[in-house]
C-alpha cells in the first residue's frame, strides 16, 4: 500500500509537487527551482543549497538536460548520456526525498515517469589532519574526518584490495546516518560479522551523535567501566585492526572509528610499537601496562600503607614519612582525595579551554597547589610525589577510555584501601580480574591473551616480538585465514 | 544437550580450576595440621594422601563414564530411586555447605591473624564474598579462567623455595618412616581438606566438553597438587623443624615472613597479596558448586525457580536464561540468599582453633561420604549393568531362538 502511495506515476505532477513542497516547507536550504520544458510543460530540481558542486552540476546536469527535447527527456536511453558519472531514476517519492537530503540533485518532470537523480555531492569538510588525540611520531599523519564517504576513499587507499567490504546501513530514526561495517573478507570471520550486523541493525533511537552511542547500545556488557570497544581516529590503526580480522564501525558525522572485537592489552598498544624495533615496543608496551597498575593502586596503597601498614615501609624510609606526616591534620585517606580530586579537577579544566589558558592552569595547579599545600601543611611531601606519579602514569596510556576506567577504578581502590587496608585493594583488585575474565568483546574473551592463556598470542600483546614472528593473525577476531602474507584472496 | 555456555568448560579448564582449589587455602593451612598429628613424617601422609585420592578419582571417573553426562546427583536418583537418593544428596550438599562456609571462616581466620587483627569478621565475610557473589553469577567458566591465577602463585612458591633451598637441614626429615601405617592413615584425614578437590569431577562432570580427558587432566591435577604438597612440607620441614613447626601454623606464610631482601626489607604482605586470588579461588569454586547445586535442588521444591536451574543439568529450555532479566533478578536474589546461609553457618564458629576442630568433623563425613558414594555407587552400577547386558543377552538369544 505504501509504496503505491509514494509512487510518482501513480499521481498527477500537480499533487506529486506539493506532496514534495509540503514536505519542504520551513526547509529554506533546500531549493526547488522550476523551469519550463518543452510543450508548455513544466520540471523542477531540487537540491540543498551547499551540498552540491553548484557549477558541475549547472554545466554537466542542467545545461544538458534543458537542451533536450520532451520527446527525448522521456527516453530513459537518451539521458543516460548526460556527462554525468552518478546518475540514477527512481519512481519512489521516499527515495527522491532521501536522495536530497544526501546531497544529490533530483529532477522531477511533467509527464515524466521518473526523476532523475544526479549525484554530484559536494559540500565543505574538515581537511584530513592528524588526529590530537593519537599522535604518533614514525607513522602517518592521517586521520579520518567527518564525512563517511571521506574514510571509505582513506581506507581503501590503505587497502587496494576489493576484498575490503563496506556492510551499509541506514540508523537513527530521526537523524538517518549512515553507518558502514568495514571488514576484510577472508579474514574476517562471517559470524562475527553477523552478529555484529544483527545488532547494529536492531538499533532503535532517534540520533547517534557520535559512534560511543553505537557502542553504548550493542555492549555485552553496558555496566562495564571497560572500553569493549576501540575507538580511534586513525586509518592506520584500522587497517592493521582490519588485517588481524577485526571489524571498523564507521559512523556519518564522526571522525572515530569503533574497532570491534578488541582485547585489555589493545588499548596499551599503539601503532609506532610495530613501527619500530621489537626491542623498543615490547618496553614501551611493558612500561604502559605498569604504569596503568600504578595509576590504579598507587594512591590506594599509600593509603593503606599509611593506616594499616607502615611496619612493611623500610625504617630508612619511614622516618622522613612520619617527619612529613606530622604536620598534616587529616587522615590519608582525606589527604588523598583533597590531592587527587584537586588533580581530576585540573585535567577537567584543561581538557575543554583553549591552549593559551592551559598553560596558566598548569602554573596554578604544579606550583601553586602542590607547593603551598605542602607549605600550609595540608598534605604531606610524600602525597604530592604519589599524585604526580599517578598523574604521569595515568597519562601513559594511550586510550581516553581506558583512561577514564582507570580513574574511576583508583577512587573505589582509594575507598577500599581506607577501609580495609592492602585486603580492601587485595578485594578490589581481584574483582576487576574477575571482572576482566568475564567480559567479553562481541563474543571473545576481553582478557586474552593472558586468560584464557593463548601464548602463542603473546608476541602481539603483552610484549611484541620482530615482524617475522607474527606470522599467524591474533585469535582475538577467529580470523578465517589465520596466516599473514595470504591477504585474504 | 541444552547446557548453558557460561558453564561449559574443558578438560584443561577444569585441570587448572581443581588445582587451585586444592593448593589455595590447603597450603596455607593443612602443613601445620599434618606436622601436628605425624611430626616429620608428614610429607609421607600428604604423600599417601595423594596416591589414594587418585585411585578414587579413577573409581569416579569409572561410575561417570557408566552414567554419561550426569552429576552425582543424578547418579544417585538413579541409583537409589526418588527418595533414598534425594535423601543422599540433601546430605551431601549439607555438607558443601558446610565445607563452604568453613572455608569462608578459614580465610577470615587468616586475614584476622595475619593483617586485620581488629576488623570484624561479619565485615570481613562480605568484603570476601564480594568476587564468589560476582562470579558464581556469571557462571562456571569466568571461574576457570580465573583459575589461571594459580599461575602467579607457582612462581612465588618457586621462588621462596629457591631463596630457602641453601637453609634447608633434610636431616629435620630423618629418620624416614618411623611410624606405623594406622596411625599415617589416620593422619591423612588432615589433608582431606584439600585432597577432597578431586570430588569436584563429579560436580561438574555435565559441563565438561571433552569428557575423554577429563580423567586424565584430573589425574595431572592431583599428581601436581601432591608434590607441591609435599614438597610444601619438605621445605618447611626443612627449614624451622619439627619443634618448630608445631608452633607455626602457616609454615609457607612464615618462610616468606623471614626472608629479608635489599630495599623492601621484608615480603610478607607481597606474599599476602600474591596469595589472595588463590585464597579467594578455593571460595569461588566451592561458592559456586554449592550455590548451583543447591539452586537446582530448590527448583524441584519450588518450580518457580525450576527455569534457570536445569540448566546445568542440560535440561533448560530457556537458552539464554542469563538475558532473560527474569531470571537474573531470581538468580541473584537466590545468590544473596545463599551468601546471607553461608556467612550464617561461618557465624557458628568462634575462631581458628574452633575452624580447626570443625574441618576434622566435616572432613571425616566428607571422606566417608565421598568415598562410600564412590565406592558402593560404583559397584551397584557394575552389578546393574551386568545384569542388564545378561538380560539383553537373553533377550537376544530368545529372538534368535
Amino acid at each position: 500500500m505504501d509504496d503505491d502511495e509514494n509512487k510518482l506515476s501513480n499521481h498527477p505532477f500537480e499533487d506529486n509537487i506539493n506532496k514534495i513542497k509540503k514536505m519542504l516547507k520551513d526547509c529554506p536550504d533546500i531549493i526547488m527551482r522550476k523551469v519550463n520544458l518543452d510543450e508548455n510543460k513544466s520540471g523542477f530540481f531540487i537540491y540543498i543549497d551547499g551540498m552540491v558542486n553548484i557549477d558541475l552540476i549547472q554545466r554537466d546536469f542542467v545545461a544538458p538536460l534543458l537542451c533536450l527535447s520532451f520527446e527525448k527527456m522521456q527516453d530513459e536511453e537518451t539521458l543516460r548520456n548526460l556527462p554525468v558519472t552518478d546518475l540514477r531514476f527512481t519512481d519512489d517519492l521516499s527515495i527522491l526525498i532521501e536522495n536530497v537530503l544526501l546531497g544529490s540533485t533530483v529532477f522531477i518532470g511533467e509527464g515524466l515517469s521518473r526523476a532523475i537523480i544526479c549525484g554530484l555531492i559536494s559540500f565543505d569538510k574538515r581537511n584530513i589532519q592528524e588526529p590530537i588525540t593519537e599522535k604518533n611520531i614514525k607513522g602517518s599523519h592521517e586521520g579520518f574526518v567527518e564525512s563517511i564517504k571521506t574514510n571509505m576513499t582513506i581506507l581503501r587507499r590503505h587497502v587496494r584490495n576489493t576484498n575490503l567490504k563496506f556492510k551499509m546501513f541506514t540508523i537513527g530514526k530521526s537523524t538517518n546516518q549512515m553507518c558502514a561495517v568495514a571488514y576484510i573478507e577472508g579474514i574476517a570471520n562471517p559470524d562475527l560479522l553477523k552478529t555484529l550486523c544483527e545488532k547494529i541493525g536492531d538499533l532503535n533511537f532517534d540520533g547517534f551523535i557520535g559512534v560511543g552511542y553505537i557502542e553504548q547500545f550493542i555492549n555485552d556488557h553496558p555496566n562495564s567501566p571497560f572500553p569493549q570497544y576501540q575507538a580511534t581516529e586513525r586509518p592506520d590503526k584500522t587497517t592493521a585492526s582490519l588485517l588481524e580480522g577485526r571489524f571498523a564501525i564507521m559512523l556519518d558525522g564522526t571522525p572515530v572509528v569503533s574497532i570491534v572485537p578488541t582485547t585489555f592489552f589493545s588499548f596499551f598498544r599503539a601503532v609506532d610499537d610495530f613501527n619500530s624495533n621489537w626491542i623498543f615496543g615490547t618496553f614501551i608496551g611493558s612500561v604502559r601496562i605498569f604504569a596503568a597498575l600504578i595509576a590504579i593502586f598507587l594512591p590506594g596503597l599509600y593509603i593503606s600503607i599509611l593506616s594499616y601498614h607502615y611496619y612493611t615501609v623500610p625504617l630508612s624510609l619511614l622516618i622522613p614519612l612520619a617527619e612529613s606526616r606530622s604536620r598534616v591534620p587529616f587522615p590519608p585517606l582525606i589527604e588523598a582525595l583533597l590531592m587527587e580530586l584537586t588533580l581530576e579537577l585540573l585535567r577537567e579544566s584543561t581538557v575543554r579551554l583553549p591552549t593559551f589558558v592551559v598553560n596558566s592552569i598548569g602554573v596554578v595547579g604544579g606550583i601553586i597547589i602542590g607547593q603551598a599545600a605542602v607549605e600550609a601543611g595540608l598534605v604531606s611531601n610524600l602525597m604530592v610525589i604519589v599524585v604526580a606519579i599517578t598523574a604521569i602514569a595515568s597519562f601513559v596510556v594511550p586510550n581516553s577510555d581506558m583512561g577514564l576506567a582507570i580513574r574511576v577504578l583508583r577512587f573505589i581502590v582509594m575507598l577500599f584501601s581506607a577501609a580495609f587496608g592492602v585486603i580492601g585493594i587485595e578485594v578490589t583488585a581481584t574483582t576487576i580480574m574477575a571482572h576482566l575474565v568475564t567480559l567479553e568483546s562481541l563474543g571473545q574473551p576481553y582478557f586474552q591473551p593472558l586468560i584464557p592463556l593463548k601464548p602463542k598470542d603473546f608476541k602481539d600483546a603483552v610484549i611484541r616480538l620482530h615482524l617475522q614472528t607474527m606470522r599467524k593473525r591474533p585469535d582475538v577476531a577467529q580470523p578465517l585465514d589465520k596466516k599473514r602474507g595470504s591477504g585474504g584472496n | 544437550m541444552n547446557i548453558n555456555k557460561e558453564n561449559l568448560i574443558t578438560s584443561k579448564q577444569f585441570m587448572i580450576l581443581i588445582f587451585s582449589t586444592m593448593i589455595g587455602v590447603g597450603i596455607i593451612s593443612t602443613p601445620y595440621l599434618l606436622v601436628k598429628e605425624v611430626g616429620h613424617n608428614a610429607w609421607l601422609s600428604a604423600l599417601m594422601s595423594g596416591i589414594i585420592s587418585i585411585l578414587l578419582t579413577i573409581i569416579i571417573s569409572r561410575l561417570l563414564n557408566i552414567h554419561k553426562d550426569k552429576s552425582i546427583f543424578g547418579i544417585n536418583k538413579l541409583l537409589y530411586g526418588k527418595y533414598a537418593g534425594m535423601a543422599l544428596n540433601s546430605l551431601y550438599l549439607l555438607y558443601l555447605i558446610l565445607k563452604t562456609s568453613i572455608i569462608l571462616r578459614l580465610i577470615i581466620e587468616i586475614i584476622h591473624i595475619i593483617i586485620m587483627k581488629t576488623t570484624p569478621s561479619l565485615i570481613l565475610s562480605i568484603l570476601a564474598l564480594i568476587c564468589p557473589f560476582y562470579m558464581a553469577f556469571y557462571g562456571l567458566k569466568p571461574i576457570c579462567r580465573f583459575s589461571n591465577f594459580v599461575f602467579l602463585i607457582l612462581v612465588e612458591i618457586i621462588f621462596l623455595y629457591f631463596v630457602s633451598f641453601s637453609h634447608i637441614r633434610l636431616s629435620f626429615l630423618l629418620p624416614v618412616g618411623n611410624i606405623s601405617l594406622p596411625s599415617l592413615l589416620y593422619s591423612m584425614r588432615s589433608t582431606a581438606f584439600s585432597f577432597l578437590g578431586f570430588a569436584f569431577l563429579w560436580l561438574v562432570y555435565p559441563v565438561i566438553t571433552d569428557k575423554k580427558n577429563a580423567l586424565k587432566y584430573t589425574i595431572w591435577a592431583m599428581v601436581l597438587s601432591t608434590l607441591l604438597f609435599t614438597s610444601t612440607i619438605v621445605v618447611t620441614m626443612g627449614y624451622f623443624g619439627e619443634n618448630m613447626l608445631k608452633h607455626i601454623i602457616f609454615p609457607v606464610y612464615y618462610l616468606a615472613l623471614v626472608y629479608k631482601v635489599p630495599v623492601f626489607e621484608r615480603i610478607d604482605l607481597i606474599f599476602l597479596v600474591i596469595w589472595f586470588p588463590a585464597l579467594s579461588m578455593t571460595l569461588k569454586a566451592y561458592f559456586f558448586v554449592t550455590y548451583y547445586w543447591l539452586y537446582q535442588a530448590t527448583g524441584y521444591i519450588f518450580p518457580k525457580i525450576k527455569s534457570n536451574a536445569n540448566a546445568f543439568s542440560g535440561n533448560n529450555k530457556n537458552k539464554n536464561s542469563l538475558t532473560g532479566v527474569k531470571d537474573k533478578k531470581k538468580k541473584i536474589v537466590f545468590l544473596i540468599l545463599f551468601s546471607i546461609l553461608i556467612v550464617a553457618v561461618s557465624r557458628i564458629l568462634k575462631d581458628y582453633n574452633h575452624v580447626l576442630k570443625t574441618i576434622e568433623i566435616t572432613d571425616m563425613i566428607g571422606v566417608s561420604l565421598i568415598s562410600g558414594m564412590a565406592i558402593i555407587d560404583l559397584i551397584i552400577s557394575l552389578i546393574k549393568n551386568a545384569a542388564g547386558s545378561k538380560n539383553k543377552f537373553k533377550a537376544e538369544r530368545r529372538a534368535k531362538k
